[in-house]
């Protein structure tokens, strides 16, 4: 029916346009929720034209339930209250929904879709074969012309296709139709692909009550944590980036995530590492579920035992013993917690970069991503060490971006004698230079940094220049004074670095 | 402090009590550490010297401090105090493995940053963090997290301002770690529990002759406090220059300042009002 012809049927008819990125993100969110039965959460991809032969929609959930049913019950017991929870929730959010549990994920599309009894809808285990003889055709999420064909062929049950013999069917069909049955009655696997990727590490707490003070939901994480260790400690993993979740009562979550620059499992530590985010955590109504998952882990070899506090003795006989994987840790948890703090990226080291670009010689990198493993820095050492024949010409201090200074030369063409800066006025009376640095002509001019976007000429002339009163500059020009400049400028003078 | 044993009572020379009195004023924080183990010498003989212990102290509060008494502003991009501050970095981190932690505030557009290939010439800079924070207090505490990390042998702050309490927080987290902290600012207005204070001044530099080059840099180095030092100390200030050949600082030819009275007004200055004050009263008795 039109939408003119609904109207005209009844004029106080009221209208909503059909919002389908709004819907997904609904699912999304659902998804998310449903995080608290598996980790093993996906969307349904069926496409909507199959999905809608049955009057579904398309807007569906798979979730692997495979070893989560336990935390309900055991057995099948279990696996049918997780199913009572999650629809009489979900009808508690006012979603009307259908859902069905089966061996194999088509079976429980299938009965999901086309079982009017909700007791059809739990296949028991192995169940599927005969639960499903009963349902059309169209239930094995075939495209449109294929059930057409099949109902033409008087093959209208799923039952009806039992037994046909398979090779008569590859031919008219193709592999879809038998990938299809074999797929729901579980003779051929099929992989729900889900959402995000699998925790490796996975815990869940689960409370009767719901919390909300900030201290217990603190003492939880740290229950948690430590059980989380434990499981990496078993499995000989560390882990670099860990995520909380927090099931509020009213089905809303809340997140938060904490990294560390190395692999790592102490409780301790981690748990220090959350104290901040948590305390911008916001628990709502009251949280009944808090999950933590390690989202990366990474192979973690020695087992890491807290020394007794003893004092400077105790840290010596450390030291020595472990040489310095001890003290590699211990910068590590560092870099995390002040990263934690300050935002990683102001934790940086200073790595050298082949360039002769002063601002590209050296390059910042967030220490929390980059740990320096010791070969590492071996070769580091060597790259730095380039800078030998040229480190007592260059400053000790950079400017982010070079600082335009008024200048007085006696020639336009050379160093000057004076300069104005932030204010003041410098007399020069030593000068080292010139040194030319020539733009990379292999990079895109465009692409140096941002604040370098302003310098469009070819060379700068360096000169090391130094005043009355010692102070010594690195300043520049930004090509000879006569040389034609893009845009018919004339040559300007930078003050670019602070010498020692 | 418990490690005073009581043995002789009366007996006690006198000497001897001065003597511990002295360590006792060395380690203000009570404890008595293994000694030479933690002083380290910095190259420098005339400098050991003007220092308790013949070296500068690992386990302990250091401050650089430039010459110009300007604001922070202009201090902040002193490359004579840098240099200086990155030398004795670079002396405690020859001590000690570890690393070490560069904690300061980004000045905003025109920020003067560290400079890794400057900085070669002092330190290693595969061995630093850079640590930039927003707020003052974060800068504090990232120093003081720094300076109790096992994994951290020496912590440079750049400060604005740092009060005695401040000071003698940082200088405990040196003490309990044995890592070196070295505050980077203007000339304090309050007091501060630094062992020692420098004054780091730029120099004209050293040319080759007929030229006006800059052959070598230099700067006036004075050393305006060192706590426990022997009061009759020959000399403060010096002349230092940069020697390329070497990787090192030396102190120049020609000493700023020969004569024996120069430094010891800068010593009884820094010791606090009672030198400046007998010399005030004499001026008194005159008029």
């Amino acid at each position: 029916m039109r939408l003119a012809d609904a109207r005209a049927l009844l004029p106080t008819l009221l209208i909503i346009q059909e919002d389908l990125a709004a819907d997904r993100r609904l699912l999304e969110k659902l998804a998310s929720w449903c995080d608290r039965y598996t980790p093993w959460v996906a969307l349904d991809n069926t496409p909507p034209e199959i999905a809608s032969q049955g009057g579904g929609q398309g807007n569906g959930l798979w979730l692997d339930i495979t070893g989560c049913a336990h935390l309900f019950g055991s057995g099948e017991h279990g696996e049918k209250l997780l199913f009572d929870d999650l629809t009489s929730r979900l009808q508690g959010f006012g979603f009307s929904c259908r859902a069905a549990l089966a061996d194999t994920p088509g079976a429980a599309w299938a009965a999901a879709h086309y079982s009017e009894r909700r007791e059809d809808r739990l296949l028991p285990a192995g169940g599927q074969r005969s639960a499903l003889a009963n349902l059309p055709v169209a239930a094995l999420r075939l495209p449109s012309e294929v059930v057409e064909t099949l109902h033409r062929l008087g093959l209208r049950r799923v039952g009806d296709l039992y037994p046909v013999p398979r090779a008569p069917m590859v031919q008219r069909f193709g592999n879809g139709l038998l990938m299809r049955l074999d797929q729901a009655l579980g003779r051929e696997e099929e992989t729900i692909e889900p959402r995000r990727p699998a925790p490796p590490f996975r815990c869940r707490m689960a409370f009767a009550e719901p919390i909300g003070r900030p201290e217990d939901v603190a003492a939880a994480t740290s229950r948690l944590l430590a059980a989380l260790c434990g499981q990496l400690e078993s499995a000989g993993m560390g882990a670099r980036r860990i995520e909380l979740s927090l099931h509020r009562v009213d089905g809303s979550l809340a997140h938060t995530q904490i990294g560390t620059s190395r692999a790592n499992r102490d409780p301790n530590h981690l748990m220090r590492l959350f104290a901040e985010p948590l305390g911008q955590l916001d628990s709502g109504f009251g949280v009944e579920l808090m999950i933590l998952s390690a989202h990366v882990a990474q192979p973690l070899d020695h087992s890491q035992t807290a020394l007794p506090d003893s004092g400077p003795m105790g840290r010596e006989i450390s030291l020595n013993a472990q040489g310095g994987d001890e003290e590699e840790k211990a910068v590590g948890e560092l870099v995390d917690r002040l990263s934690g703090r300050l935002g990683a990226s102001n934790v940086v080291r200073l790595m050298p970069q082949q360039s002769h670009l002063p601002e590209r010689a050296q390059r910042r990198v967030v220490a929390h991503a980059h740990a320096l493993p010791t070969e590492g820095a071996l070769a580091l050492k060597r790259e730095w060490a380039g800078f030998a024949t040229v480190r007592a010409m260059r400053p000790v201090r950079l400017l982010v971006e070079p600082e335009p200074i008024d200048v007085i030369a006696p020639v336009p063409d050379d160093p000057p004698m004076q300069f104005r800066w932030r204010q003041t006025n410098h007399r020069v009376t030593r000068v080292d230079g010139p040194e030319r640095i020539a733009n990379e002509w292999w990079r895109d001019r465009s692409d140096s940094k941002a604040g370098m976007s302003g310098l469009t000429s070819e060379v700068r002339d360096y000169y090391r220049i130094e005043t009355e009163d010692g102070q010594r500059y690195w300043v520049y020009r930004d090509g000879p004074f006569n040389a034609p400049q893009p845009g018919g400028r004339t040559a300007r003078w930078y003050l670019h670095g602070l010498c020692a | 402090m418990g490690h005073i044993t009581r043995h002789g009572g009366n007996s006690a020379d006198l000497g001897q009590l001065r003597e511990r009195i002295s360590v006792l004023e060395q380690h203000p924080a009570g404890k008595i550490s293994s000694g030479s183990a933690e002083i380290v010498s910095l190259g420098l003989p005339q400098l050991d010297s003007a220092l308790p212990g013949d070296g500068l102290k690992l386990a302990g509060l250091h401050e650089v401090i430039p010459a110009n008494d300007g604001n922070f502003y202009d201090f902040a991009i002193g490359g004579a105090a840098t240099g200086f501050a990155a030398w004795l970095l670079k002396k405690s981190l020859s001590a000690r493995p570890g690393m070490a932690l560069w904690c300061r505030r980004p000045a905003g557009r025109f920020d003067p940053q560290p400079y890794g290939p400057g900085l070669t010439q002092w330190l290693d800079p595969t061995r630093l963090l850079v640590v930039e924070t927003r707020e003052h207090s974060d800068l504090l505490w990232a120093m003081e997290e720094g300076l109790r990390c096992k994994g951290i042998a020496a912590v440079l702050g750049e400060i604005g301002s740092a009060d005695l309490t401040a000071t003698r927080r940082l200088l405990l987290a040196a003490e309990s770690n044995a890592s070196t902290a070295i505050l980077l600012r203007p000339a304090p207005t309050t007091s501060s529990a630094a062992l020692t204070r420098w004054q780091i001044a730029s120099a004209p530099a050293r040319s080759t002759e007929g030229l006006r080059d800059i052959a070598a840099a230099r700067w006036r180095v004075e050393l305006r406090r060192a706590r426990g030092a022997v009061s009759n100390q020959t000399q403060s200030n010096w002349l230092m220059e940069w020697n390329d050949e070497t990787g090192d600082l030396a102190l120049a030819s020609s000493p700023l300042d020969r004569s024996v009275g120069a430094p010891r007004r800068a010593v009884a200055r820094e010791t606090g009002g009672d030198g400046g004050f007998g010399f005030r009263r004499a001026a008194l008795s005159v008029g």
